[in-house]
């Protein structure tokens, strides 16, 4: 077995912050590398974040508004905690929070005919838990036309849009 | 100063475990660096010219701390390295989950999202790092056996 001295190394401290930094220099340097080599867009293009990454469809507040005034059958989903949720939420929406999806999905969804269009939102529009919801509902679930409201709750209130606050569940 | 074997093997262990997280962690965020920067966007931490580079460049820092980790090479840098990015997802994961944002974690695949939960395993993987700095070094490591071979072999 080998010896488990622990006084082999004189350590000095600017020798451990050298290390460090040349840990770091590896590290950004095999990434330049890869990325140039391999993926050389991330760097000098467009990242693509959205809509081919994910193959979902957002919607803009204006087209939001358009489809709830025209009384199409949609189903509001709200993928935000049950305390936002209740504290306020879009009028007719419905709670699937993100992190317990699976129980609230398969409770409020297993009746729901799977060409029902979908709209998915969360807090605002750096939320990213309706997109992961959305991708969810549709690869799980088998929902062909969901959708997601990128602006979220937070675009919503500040279109002083309709809402309703406690419990629908 | 001599350490018992038992804390010697734990701290092997924990250092191999430690290496293959991070670098677990940073292949999961490589192949897929768009959906990484995605959820770095919505950390919204950062400022928006700089997404694209943490993005791209954190996941290697990852990589090479938890190869560095895993062989046992600069045992203390390595582990400054680690624990310094255990500390950054940490205050990230803090900062949001006081703002309230339904975010995912991003940590090891993209579903993850319970923000306590990965809160509670950067604490921990962090209190490793703080018993590995202590050890100085583990058994079984690149170290080890530059030290013996620079030595003549195993005394």
């Amino acid at each position: 077995m080998l010896p488990v001295s622990v006084e082999f190394h004189n350590y000095n401290i600017k020798l451990i912050l050298l290390r460090v930094l040349v840990i770091q220099i590896l590290g950004i340097g095999a990434g330049l590398i890869y990325t140039v080599i391999f993926s050389e867009q991330l760097l000098f293009g467009e990242v693509e974040t959205s809509e081919k990454q994910y193959d979902i469809t957002y919607l803009s507040l204006e087209a939001l508004q358009n489809i709830i005034q025209s009384k199409s059958k949609i189903l509001l989903i709200d993928g935000r905690s049950e305390l936002a949720y209740q504290e306020g939420h879009i009028l007719g929406a419905v709670n699937i929070p993100y992190i317990q999806r699976d129980y609230f999905a398969k409770q409020l969804l297993a009746d729901v005919a799977r060409e029902t269009r979908i709209i998915v939102y969360c807090s605002s529009k750096n939320c990213n838990t309706s997109v992961e919801l959305a991708k969810f509902l549709s690869q799980k679930f088998g929902f062909i036309h969901v959708r997601v409201f990128e602006g979220g709750w937070e675009e919503w209130v500040k279109g002083e849009n309709p809402i309703q606050k406690g419990s629908d569940r | 100063m001599m350490l018992s074997p038992k804390v010697a093997w734990a701290g092997t262990l924990v250092r191999v475990f430690l290496g293959l997280i991070l670098g677990w962690a940073g292949i999961v965020k490589i192949r897929n660096p768009e959906a990484f920067i995605k959820i770095v966007t919505a950390y919204d931490l950062i400022p928006e010219g700089l997404v694209v580079l943490w993005g791209i460049f954190l996941p290697y820092i990852e990589l090479v701390t938890g190869l560095f980790l895993f062989l046992g090479l600069w045992h203390k840098s390595a582990v400054l390295c680690s624990s310094g990015l255990f500390l950054i997802f940490a205050a990230a994961v803090s900062i949001n989950i006081l703002r309230g944002a339904d975010i995912t974690c991003g940590c090891f695949g993209f579903n993850d999202t319970n923000l306590y939960v990965v809160l509670f395993q950067d604490l921990a993987f962090l209190l490793c790092c703080y018993f590995l700095f202590f050890l100085k070094s583990t058994p079984y490591s690149l170290d080890h056996c530059l030290y013996t071979y620079r030595n003549g072999g195993l005394s």
